[in-house]
């Protein structure tokens, strides 16, 4: 279990026809704990893949340097080989040697790891281990053809770990699996990795695994990483609106902050709130990126922090935001009914319990304590073109 | 570019210039061994050419390159240019090539669009007959249509001269221009329609929705639409075809040289191997100069268009749907007919004429009193006789020998281009695809005069031994080889490589353990193939030949003009049995492989 540093970290692909480079990853700063679970939670191209390879060796980085544990591994003129990083990989499409058994697989990675080679008895011990630890002590002789994804899957994992790693690396290793098995494999991961102790880094695309699976998470666009934080405060406190969106459903609200305003009771003293005037009032939110007065901001409110009260009847909480407005429709959803309510000509998403009767067209109030509502410059709405990502074509 | 500020810790910005070179060597250190079989590979190419030309414009009293008192000059080249006797191999070559071409690739493009494009009955049988000849000894088919052309007793005049008015001898020559043309051009046909049928085949869809979009006319839609989409297809089989004829040796060397029909490369041979005299090295230098030019520049365009040489096959995965021209009546049995009679006369009719006369004691035309004189002395000579059996070792142990080194330079040379990919890659790249332009001869004149350099200055014994016909075969295979084992680890996909490099596997243990187990299959299929080729190749093992490193083409061609038919029928039939078996091996190995990891 070793810690990984990350400092100013760049990698800048050669151009094929002369004239500048392709960054793919730019400065990034990282600081992954010893046994940490982290994410690398970014859409397709930005970045999040190239820097894992980075970590792992496969790629050498133009600029920066990159420590695990006391071992700086790549600075410049300095590129430790992967063999010697001591990293355990798991490849998005698993990367099983086909002409190998599914015990084959392991003991190759147990043959020849660096910290010491098991041999005879004591490898085929170490290699049962593991695969009784994923589940999969059953089918060591079986050849690696004849295994599902899900197998697969955990071979790679056993793989990657039997050799007991300082520091496993996860390249999308769920997003080939249907979508019940993933659910499933998401807590099996985590669980296998807490009990291994090794500190992991876990690329994906999708924000719910991101969610559930991180201690922390890094959300990176083009390269860059736009911020770092628990899943809580990714979800909730969003760095910009990219972030704010991309991590999960949000309703925006178009608005201009008015004044600071003072800290509502029970929220933490050291945050700061403002004063936006909506197109259906002035509403209590919290400061984000770019919201001082005078500026226009979108509020961002995710749907399931909106509490829905019928008939006007909502005892207000001090410190509170309360508006109201006509349902306009409600989608039975299962557990759920998705509400969209128009609030003074601004349609929000909400959600209330499907027991509950709210009928289209009738009224209702709406409240969201005001460090649920979040107001965010609306410099970094727009998003700008994606570069291909240069590892994933090739 | 958005590199950041410094940083404490970071590099210092001159690093950061050139990216990509400075990850290329920080990853390449390890890859020392594939970098050892790169440089053998250029060592090969080189080497051998460089003495060549070095020599061509070195003269000494002995006439061989670098003896005592040799300088430089260039009368090698005067030589070349005034003497005689050149200026017939010279009009003699072109009409070959050009010859030959025109009979191989119109019977292609003719066989390809009846097979490829119409409903006649029995096409795929047609085709694998067709192409079966790919795999036999030309040295053996030239034996053959020796047997079948004679003017007095080939088989071919002799029911020729059943038509009234034809005499004996005649009415064909096989040692004339016209039948070493034509067998040529017949030699030519099977790789051809191997190249040809999918370009055939892949215009078919094209043709169909230009017919039914713009409702254009028949011959406007072959001209305007079949042609041109067929042309660069048929441009790259006609240069790669240019290149085989330009340098072919077997057929005229069986058919014409005895006979004193000399193209240039045979040309070059007598003059090394004169009838009286000594050899002229001066002459066959110069002269394999100028056939290394004639052949390596068509060569480089070719390799200009079809830009990397993995992609020279013009077979494309897709597709497409048939649509068959009909044929009816006349015309299909037309067809058939024409079809059924090449496959009579050109495939079955030589390997029949080789077997006849493998079992008779002399030459006698098949008739039921023959029958009688059936023996198998021959067979029984080639089985028992020591001679015969130290040509057969050796035979093999080059084949064996061969296949294996070329196999294990040739899978490094594809992972320098492939996992490499810098520009080192490419060049030996370019330096194995170029070992298909150099003519056998000319490679064979080069190794002669390496071994006759070698050893006067240090007595190794190289000249005429069993290694350098080694060598020279592992040169003239690399190329080919190259190309298989590139398709082949093309299909691995990297991460397979780059999970066993996390897991701590050096290259070497990358390579054992991961690559050359999933490639198996084309190493497989490139050692088969380099070993029937060298069991069948005569061009580089005649010129190179001694009492030391005797093979059965040698062997063969000696026979057949020493007047043995008998044997070299059945040495020539022993031995296409082999190629092909190994040939047809190849390819079960290759599929029983694949559905394997399937």
């Amino acid at each position: 279990m070793k810690d990984v540093v990350l400092a100013g970290v760049g990698k800048t692909y050669s151009a094929t026809t002369g004239g500048a480079g392709v960054p793919a990853v730019r400065s990034v700063d990282l600081t992954i704990a010893a046994g940490e679970f982290f994410v690398l939670l970014g859409a397709s191209g930005s970045g999040k893949t190239t820097l894992l390879r980075c970590i792992a060796g496969l790629e050498v980085i133009t600029a920066g340097e990159i420590r695990i544990g006391a071992m700086t591994v790549a600075s410049g003129n300095k590129v430790v080989p992967p063999v010697r990083r001591n990293i355990g990989m798991v490849f998005q499409d698993y990367a099983i040697w086909p002409h190998m058994t599914v015990g084959e697989n392991v003991e190759f990675a147990l043959r020849h790891a660096r910290s010491g080679s098991l041999r005879g008895d004591a490898a085929k011990k170490r290699v049962l281990e593991v695969l009784e630890i994923v589940g999969l002590e059953d089918l060591v002789d079986r050849g690696s053809t004849y295994l599902s994804g899900g197998q697969q899957q955990r071979v790679a994992l056993a793989r990657a770990v039997v050799a007991k790693p300082d520091v496993l690396l996860l390249d999308e290793p769920l997003s080939n699996l249907d979508a019940r098995l993933r659910a499933n494999m998401r807590k099996e991961l985590r669980r296998i990795t807490t009990d291994l102790g090794v500190t992991s880094i876990y690329v994906t695309h999708d924000q719910i695994e991101a969610l559930v699976m991180a201690d922390r998470i890094a959300v990176m666009r083009q390269g860059e990483v736009l911020q770092i934080g628990t899943p809580e405060e990714i979800y909730r406190r969003p760095a910009d609106l990219f972030v704010g969106e991309f991590v999960g459903e949000a309703n925006l609200v178009a608005g201009q902050v008015v004044s600071n305003a003072s800290t509502p009771p029970d929220c933490e003293e050291d945050q700061r709130f403002v004063t936006v005037e909506t197109s259906f009032g002035t509403m209590t939110a919290l400061a984000g990126t770019g919201a001082t007065p005078g500026e226009r901001v979108r509020l961002l409110i995710r749907p399931e922090s909106l509490h829905v009260c019928h008939d006007g009847s909502a005892p207000l909480t001090p410190g509170w935001n309360a508006v109201t407005g006509l349902v306009r429709r409600a989608d039975f959803a299962g557990a759920h009914t998705e509400l969209t309510v128009d609030v003074g000509g601004v349609e929000l998403r909400t959600q209330a319990h499907s027991f509950d009767a709210v009928s289209v067209g009738s009224p209702v109030t709406l409240t969201v304590g005001a460090q649920w509502v979040v107001a965010l410059g609306e410099h970094a709405a727009t998003i700008t073109p994606v570069p291909i990502d240069v590892s994933s074509i090739r | 570019m958005v590199l950041s500020g410094p940083r404490p810790g970071t590099v210092p910005p001159q690093r950061q210039l050139t990216p990509s070179s400075e990850g290329r060597r920080a990853r390449s250190r390890s890859l020392s061994g594939a970098w050892i079989a790169g440089i053998v590979t250029m060592i090969l190419v080189c080497v051998p050419l460089i003495v060549l030309l070095w020599s061509s414009f070195s003269v000494s009293k002995t006439g061989l390159p670098f003896g005592a008192g040799s300088h430089f000059s260039f009368s090698n080249y005067k030589r070349v240019f005034t003497d005689g006797n050149l200026v017939r191999p010279i009009v003699n070559t072109v009409a070959f090539v050009i010859g030959s071409l025109a009979v191989g690739l119109l019977l292609s493009i003719g066989i390809a669009t009846l097979i490829e494009r119409t409903s006649l009955p029995l096409r795929n049988v047609i085709f694998a007959l067709v192409v079966a000849p790919v795999a036999m000894p030309q040295v053996v088919a030239g034996i053959a249509w020796g047997l079948l052309l004679d003017p007095r007793i080939g088989l071919i005049n002799q029911m020729l001269q059943v038509i009234p008015g034809v005499h004996s001898p005649g009415p064909l020559n096989a040692g004339s221009l016209a039948s070493i043309t034509v067998v040529e051009g017949f030699m030519l046909v099977p790789f051809s329609l191997l190249l040809v049928a999918p370009v055939v085949r892949s215009t078919s869809g094209a043709l169909e929705e230009a017919a039914v979009v713009t409702g254009a006319g028949r011959r406007a839609r072959i001209t305007k639409i079949v042609l041109p989409l067929m042309a660069p297809g048929l441009l790259a089989v006609l240069v790669y075809q240019f290149v085989t004829a330009a340098q072919a040796f077997d057929i005229p060397a069986v058919l014409g040289l005895e006979k004193g029909t000399k193209v240039f490369s045979t040309a070059i041979y007598s003059a090394l191997n004169p009838a009286v005299g000594v050899p002229d090295y001066g002459l066959a230098n110069g002269m394999s100069v100028l056939l290394l030019v004639f052949a390596l520049i068509p060569m480089y365009w070719y390799y200009r268009m079809v830009g990397r040489s993995e992609r020279f096959a013009v077979i494309t995965g897709k597709s497409y749907r048939r649509r068959p021209i009909a044929l009816h009546g006349a015309a299909k049995w037309a067809a058939f007919v024409a079809l059924a009679g090449y496959v009579f006369f050109v495939v079955i009719l030589p390997l029949f004429i080789l077997l006849w006369m493998s079992v008779q004691p002399f030459y006698a035309t098949p008739s039921i009193s023959a029958l009688g004189r059936i023996e198998f002395d021959a067979y029984h000579r080639v089985f028992t006789v020591s001679s015969f059996l130290s040509t057969v070792r050796n035979t093999l142990i080059l084949g064996a020998l061969a296949a294996t080194f070329v196999c294990v330079i040739a899978t490094m040379n594809s992972w320098l281009l492939l996992r490499r990919r810098g520009f080192f890659g490419k060049l030996i790249d370019v330096f194995a695809f170029i070992t298909h332009g150099i003519p056998g001869v000319v490679l064979g004149v080069s190794l002669l005069f390496v071994s006759l350099t070698t050893d006067s200055h240090f007595h190794i014994g190289l000249y005429g031994s069993m290694p350098l016909l080694v060598i020279g075969m592992v040169i003239v295979c690399l190329g080919l080889t190259t190309r298989i084992t590139t398709a082949g680890m093309g299909q691995i996909h990297r991460n397979l490589e780059d999970a066993a490099e996390m897991c701590g596997a050096g290259w070497i243990a990358r390579l054992r353990g991961i690559t050359v187990p999933l490639m198996s299959p084309a190493i497989a299929n490139a050692w088969v193939l380099t070993f029937a080729y060298a069991l069948s190749n005569l061009t580089l093992t005649v010129v190179l030949a001694s009492s030391k490193n005797r093979v059965v083409a040698v062997e063969l061609y000696t026979r057949w003009n020493f007047g043995d038919v008998q044997t070299a029928a059945a040495l020539g039939l022993l031995l296409t049995v082999v190629s092909v078996g190994a040939t047809v091996a190849a390819r079960r190995f290759t599929s029983h492989k694949e559905i394997r990891h399937g």
